[in-house]
C-alpha cells in the first residue's frame, strides 16, 4: 500500500475521455473523497476491491482496463 | 487550504490547540514547587483542560460550517488505524515510565505529569503521522 506497488491504473486518461470528469465527480461516484481519488491515480494508495470495482463501474469499464498489475 | 480533506484540516486544529495549550500549562506549572500536586496546580490543570476542548470545539464547528464536510472513507480509516497502533506503542513506553517514576520519585507531581505527558506526545505524534500519510500517500 505504499508508493512501490506494481498496481497502476489509467483513471486519468479514463476521466479525460468521460468528458474531463472531475476528481470530486468520480469521488461522489464511488463514495470516496476526492483526496483518495487523487491518491489512487497518483499509485500513492491502492484501493480495496470494492472501491476498484466502483471505479470501474462508474466508467462502464471492465476492472482490468481500469487497473494493471505488473507481475514480476 | 481547500486541497485539505476534512480530515486534515480537523486534525490540524487538534494539533494546533494541543501544541499550545499543553506548552502553556507546562510553562505556568514547571517547575514543581515540591513533590506534590498542590490546589493551585490543580485548577491550572482543569483551567487549560476546559481552554483545550475550548478551543477545539470552535475549531471544528468554524470547520464543519465553513468548509462541506467529506465523506469518511477507507483510506482515512486505514490512515487512522496505523497511526494508532503506532501511538499505542508509545502509550505502553509511558505507562512503564510513569510506573517508575511513581516507584523511584517522591511525590505525585512527576507521576502525574509523565502520564499527562507520554498521553499528549503519543496524540501528537498520532496527528503528525496521519497528516504525514495524507500527504504523502499510503
Amino acid at each position: 500500500m505504499g508508493n512501490s506497488n506494481k498496481i497502476n491504473n489509467h483513471i486519468r486518461t479514463l476521466r479525460f475521455h468521460c468528458g474531463e470528469m472531475t476528481q470530486q465527480q468520480l469521488a461522489d461516484m464511488v463514495g470516496v473523497t476526492r483526496q483518495t481519488i487523487n491518491a489512487i491515480e497518483h499509485n500513492k494508495y491502492s484501493p480495496s476491491l470494492e472501491v476498484a470495482f466502483k471505479i470501474a463501474v462508474a466508467f462502464d469499464k471492465p476492472i482490468t482496463e481500469v487497473f494493471t498489475y505488473e507481475a514480476l | 487550504m481547500n486541497q485539505l480533506s476534512f480530515q486534515e484540516k480537523s486534525l490540524w486544529v487538534c494539533l494546533i490547540a494541543e501544541i499550545t495549550i499543553y506548552s502553556l500549562y507546562y510553562l505556568n506549572v514547571l517547575p514543581p514547587v515540591n513533590g506534590n500536586m498542590e490546589s493551585p496546580h490543580i485548577i491550572q490543570y482543569f483551567k487549560y483542560m476546559g481552554l483545550l476542548v475550548t478551543f477545539i470545539v470552535i475549531g471544528q464547528v468554524a470547520i464543519a460550517i465553513k468548509y462541506k464536510e467529506d465523506t469518511v472513507d477507507e483510506r482515512q480509516r486505514l490512515i487512522e488505524m496505523k497511526a494508532d497502533r503506532i501511538s499505542s506503542y508509545i502509550l505502553h513506553i509511558g505507562i512503564f515510565a510513569a510506573i517508575v517514576v511513581a516507584m523511584t520519585v517522591p511525590g505525585n507531581f512527576w507521576f502525574i505529569h509523565t502520564i499527562n505527558g507520554v498521553a499528549i506526545f503519543a496524540e501528537v505524534l498520532n496527528q503528525i503521522q496521519q497528516l504525514r500519510a495524507f500527504r504523502r500517500g499510503f
